[in-house]
């Protein structure tokens, strides 16, 4: 089930959280979990067992975990690790690995036969298998008691605000709050209600029309020259923010009215001076998750430079294999290893200099970094969202050759058949300078009285209706 | 929790302040000749064109022997000129896209059994898999009736629909954006030119009608039952290289729809022997010389279905 859909607004969040109200606690976890599989059962019904399959080894594994020792501690762990990354390969990567098998055979000249499977991509598949392993994990490492209650721990991984798109939540923080039972709570809820409606704002009126540019431009790049390239490339770095940290709020603002409160995923990462800051505020559950479970068992930065150095550029490898299977993910995973590794040798080369700058961070050299970190993520932008890595050479080759002539802009807009990209352009940019203030708002660093907050969100829920683009369109970060 | 309503109260007020003001700003304030509120979607429909002049021409109080009802084949398909010669007084209430969602509010609102002897519903497959927005656009820019307007908007399920109404609520009194030279009498717009090229075989793709046009439709057909409407349901003249594999799979859909109703369907599709490019304008709507034919084929058969109580001259 969307969370933009009619279905979800009108019927089944409002029917789901007075119900969860009104229940006594001891029930709570029977409703939320139902309610867990229906909204799953919206898209492809079947894939619940795939789900079902994930929580029983792991539920399982846990126990064993906690029952053994020594050896075979670390086997049901190896065991629960096998098991997730083996649905997740056959379900996300079998096709993509066959294919590029194919291509070697034929390239060397030899027939290969080997058929695809006809398949669809479980709907969130990495996140529900990364939120499931970080328990076993946690349970291996002893930081966490293994959850004896079966249907606790299924409503853990299933827990519906996150299921699909995250944030991927650790039991540390989610399994402990399933105990807590929950008062109505009026700031709260109304807190809640204001990020979910913050989040329908960035999804519906700023990322669902940054899309149909983008679609538009980049379904023929080999149409367009360089102006209408760039200014899709900018509109598709605020649309997959606006997609994805939208959902986010939606995520944490339905979950909070009901009193859970989840990781926060973003924070303003377009702010960012840095890469590596950058990826202190983008997608948070998910560099978390690869920090403590791959870059620091593999030694992080406590060991020899290069090792460094490659634990870094492995870990955003792997980490762009997990958006998905295709090399696009893969080279944009690697040009952000890239550009932290080249941050790492540069600082080393001019130590000096760079603490002199560190010590004085002038508000115009700040501004520099945060403009020179937004167009490094744009760069890499382009292979997240070109169907292929021949279509991203194109899209800079185009960029680079072809003249810069509004007149191709004005091309775009005839193409498009409606005069919505002016539009588009004011309420993106707009949106640029609200975020930081919204999102201080909606994350409570920040508070709005009466009247004003009124005001404020009194015009989100106006401008989503007069400017939203309806027609329930999935989100970017379903897919993976 | 007396407080956290009070609050949304509030909150809803001053949304909807918000929201009227804009939207009255954006409906009355012009850019290059038309409102800004063309500008900031795509789905809204300038005031004024065929459905503007068919909903100044219609009279509600008015006996029509025959009325149509249904997408743009309708109007353009059904020329009351063609129907007045047979002695009928016909009147075409067809729009843009429009869908058994958009005809059923049309139907409750301009017809009843005294103003209406038989009624002619045109399906046609584009218009059942369509989830009516377009034409519920066009129809509430245009139409007389408040109750329509409104029924309409509530049945689409669709956020956008209150941005129609409300654009139609603004824009009360002002006159039409523009007009349409095409449109002719009693609701019919004429198309003379015919097609330049041949049109290419279709090539098969299935259809999936909305479940809620259908449910719609049969709506649509229990209404008539109640309002002693007697109703005809028509799809009239494809081109010869359209898909017509699709097109019977529709015809069953259709058949399971009217069955408990025991509503004639005639579906003369394919009973033809139409040249593609002479008597169609584009893919799939009859020009002048195809809509004649077409009618001339028609009324003998609606005659029969409606026995003896219609008036006859012929």
């Amino acid at each position: 089930m969307l969370f933009n859909s009619f279905a979800f607004c009108c019927v089944f969040f409002p029917l789901v959280t007075a119900l969860y109200f009104v229940l006594p606690h001891r029930w709570r976890w029977l409703l939320l979990l139902l309610a867990s599989c229906w909204f799953y059962m919206a898209f492809v019904p079947v894939y619940i067992l795939i789900l079902a399959f994930t929580i029983l080894v792991d539920y399982a594994a846990g126990l064993l975990i906690e029952r053994s020792q020594g050896p075979q501690r670390k086997a049901w762990l190896i065991a629960s690790i096998v098991a997730n990354l083996g649905v997740l390969s056959v379900f996300k990567y079998w096709n993509f690995l066959n294919q590029n098998i194919g291509e070697l055979f034929r390239a060397a000249g030899l027939g290969y036969g080997v058929p695809d499977l006809g398949i669809l991509l479980p709907i969130g598949l990495s996140f529900h298998t990364f939120q499931s392993l970080s328990y076993t994990i946690e349970v291996y490492r002893g930081h966490q008691r293994a959850e004896r209650r079966p249907g606790i721990f299924a409503l853990y991984v299933m827990f519906y605000p996150q299921l699909v798109a995250g944030p991927i939540e650790r039991p540390a923080n989610l399994l402990r709050q399933l105990d807590i039972p929950m008062h109505w709570d009026r700031v709260r809820v109304v807190h809640g209600l204001k990020q979910m409606l913050w989040g329908f704002f960035k999804k519906l009126v700023i990322a669902d029309r940054c899309a149909a540019v983008v679609d538009q431009v980049y379904g023929q790049v080999d149409h367009y020259e360089g102006l209408s390239l760039l200014l899709a490339t900018y509109f598709f770095a605020i649309q997959i923010y606006c997609d994805f940290s939208g959902y986010a709020d939606i995520a944490l603002g339905a979950a909070k009215v009901m009193g859970f409160d989840l990781m926060v995923n973003f924070r303003t990462p377009y702010r960012s001076a840095s890469i590596s800051e950058f990826w202190s505020r983008w997608h948070i559950s998910l560099s978390s998750w690869f920090r403590d479970y791959l870059y620091i068992p593999l030694g992080g930065n406590r060991v020899v430079r290069w090792r460094w150095y490659m634990n870094l550029l492995l870990v955003f490898l792997v980490s762009g294999l997990w958006h998905g299977a295709n090399w696009t993910y893969v080279v944009w995973g690697g040009i952000h290893g890239f550009y932290l590794v080249m941050a790492l040798v540069l600082a080393s080369l001019w130590k000096g200099g760079g603490e002199a700058i560190a010590q004085r961070p002038s508000r115009l050299v700040h501004w520099f970094n945060v403009v020179l970190t937004f167009h490094l993520v744009l760069v890499a932008w382009v292979f997240f969202r070109a169907p292929d890595i021949g279509t991203a050479a194109l899209l800079f080759e185009r960029v680079a050759t072809t003249p810069w002539h509004l007149a191709d802009v004005l091309g775009l807009l005839k193409d498009m058949r409606t005069s919505e990209v002016d539009m588009t352009l004011l309420l993106a940019v707009l949106f640029l300078f609200i975020d930081p203030f919204m999102d201080a708002v909606v994350k409570q660093e920040r508070t709005l009285n009466g009247a004003r907050s009124y005001a404020v969100f009194g015009t989100l829920a106006a401008a989503i209706v007069l400017f939203g683009f309806f027609g329930s369109t999935s989100f970017i970060y379903f897919q993976f | 929790m007396g407080r956290f309503l009070r609050q949304g109260l509030v909150f809803l007020a001053v949304a909807m302040a918000l929201y009227a003001v804009a939207m009255l700003v954006l409906a009355r304030v012009d850019l290059h000749g038309h409102p800004l509120i063309y500008r900031t979607g795509s789905y809204y429909h300038l005031k004024g064109g065929i459905a503007y002049e068919k909903f100044k021409e219609y009279d509600r109080t008015a006996h029509y022997d025959v009325i149509v009802l249904g997408s743009s084949h309708a109007y353009r398909g059904y020329d009351p000129r063609v129907f007045a010669a047979h002695g009928l007084r016909m009147f075409n209430l067809g729009s843009s896209a429009q869908t058994p969602l958009n005809t059923y509010w049309l139907l409750k609102e301009y017809v009843t059994a005294a103003n209406c002897g038989q009624l002619v519903i045109d399906l046609y497959e584009g218009a059942m898999i369509n989830e009516g927005l377009e034409s519920t656009s066009e129809l509430v820019m245009n139409m007389t009736s408040e109750r329509a307007a409104i029924g309409m908007v509530m049945d689409l399920h669709d956020l956008r629909g209150l941005n129609l109404l409300a654009l139609r609520w603004s824009r009360t009194g002002v006159g039409p954006d523009f007009m349409d030279s095409t449109y002719r009498t009693g609701g019919f717009a004429e198309r003379t030119d015919s097609l330049k090229t041949p049109i290419s075989p279709k090539r098969h793709s299935a259809i999936r009608c909305r479940p809620e046009q259908l449910s719609s439709l049969g709506k649509c057909l229990e209404l008539c039952q109640q309002r002693g409407i007697p109703v005809v349901l028509v799809t009239h003249y494809y081109p010869g290289t359209s898909d017509r594999v699709a097109h019977e799979a529709f015809r069953a859909t259709i058949d399971s729809v009217r069955a408990p109703f025991k509503v004639p369907y005639l579906d003369l599709a394919y009973a033809h022997q139409l040249d593609d490019q002479d008597h169609f304008y584009d893919h799939n709507h009859l020009n002048l010389a195809g809509v004649r034919l077409f009618n001339e084929a028609l009324i003998p058969l609606l005659r029969k279905e409606a026995g003896p109580h219609q008036p006859s001259t012929d």
